[in-house]
């Protein structure tokens, strides 16, 4: 993009999304396996004892959709501990 | 993790492969369980329109044969192979007869049907019986060697379980012999 010229609104929204922690990618990354795996071991023995195998289907993948949509786009409360960026340097043109 | 889009392919893939494993826990579960043969009862009831047909076009150079059309009624219970692994049974009934000097063999589809397991398990044992009375069979029985008088037939009751995961297997559920007529009707 040329100096100058404003991001539109949907490259400017997809950046927002796009950035998160670091510390909050940590805990992103541990967490969604562990709500997937529980969620799938515990549904496939409900749906063991009912006999109904689209029970267990059906709640891992709604389980999926919800990390999904709270763990993977950059929502403000995964925006809390910004880095300590340095100072701009101004002595850029002389 | 550094990009949205690098998160959503993580927990969409890790997800499809949990549910991976647990099709094949689901299949590898079924055979513990449920591995029962289901019992089966056919009787014969009549065999119509049994003639001597001759072919009024070219049919690949079968001019003419005898042929028959049977109707049964069959009774069946399907509960021993109902599992949460299979999706339907493959019911078809075939008949087994040879020639009496030259020794052929041939073997003729003559009914088949789909049946499909319903999720809800407590329907089972209602769905699971199937009950024909008076049934006509969908395909003929035909010889190309005109040797069905008086011949003696086998009828093979069989069934292809298909299940969710796993293999397609074929079992025989029974045997059942029967006389043909003397003469044409």
């Amino acid at each position: 993009m040329a100096e100058g010229q404003s991001d539109t609104f949907w490259k400017s929204l997809y950046i927002y999304f796009n950035e998160m922690d670091f510390e909050s990618q940590l805990f992103v990354k541990k967490i969604y396996k562990i709500i997937i795996l529980t969620v799938a071991i515990i549904s496939f023995i409900i749906a063991f004892f009912l006999e109904r195998f689209s029970v267990c289907v059906y709640s891992t993948i709604g389980s999926s959709v919800l990390c999904i949509l709270v763990l993977a786009p950059a929502w403000p409360m995964w925006k809390k501990n910004q880095p300590n960026w340095q100072q701009a340097n101004q002595q850029k043109q002389k | 993790m550094y990009s949205i889009t690098a998160r959503f392919n993580q927990i969409v893939f890790f997800t499809s492969w949990t549910l991976v494993v647990l099709s094949l826990l689901n299949q590898g579960t079924a055979y513990f369980f449920k591995t029962g043969k289901p019992t089966v009862d056919l009787k014969i009831l009549s065999a119509d329109k049994f003639q001597h047909y001759k072919a009024t076009y070219y049919n690949g150079g079968a001019t003419d044969w005898d042929q028959v059309t049977f109707k049964f009624s069959l009774e069946a219970d399907f509960e021993p192979v109902y599992n949460w692994n299979l999706k339907q049974l493959f019911l078809y009934v075939n008949v087994h007869h040879e020639h009496q000097q030259k020794g052929y063999e041939s073997d003729c589809v003559i009914y088949d049907k789909i049946i499909s397991r319903p999720d809800d398990p407590s329907s089972w044992s209602t769905s699971s019986k199937l009950v024909l009375k008076n049934q006509r069979a969908e395909y003929p029985l035909k010889d190309i060697h005109k040797q069905l008088r008086n011949a003696t037939v086998n009828f093979e009751v069989w069934i292809e379980v298909m299940p969710y995961v796993g293999y397609i297997r074929r079992e025989k559920l029974g045997d059942f012999e029967y006389k043909m007529p003397q003469q044409y009707n």
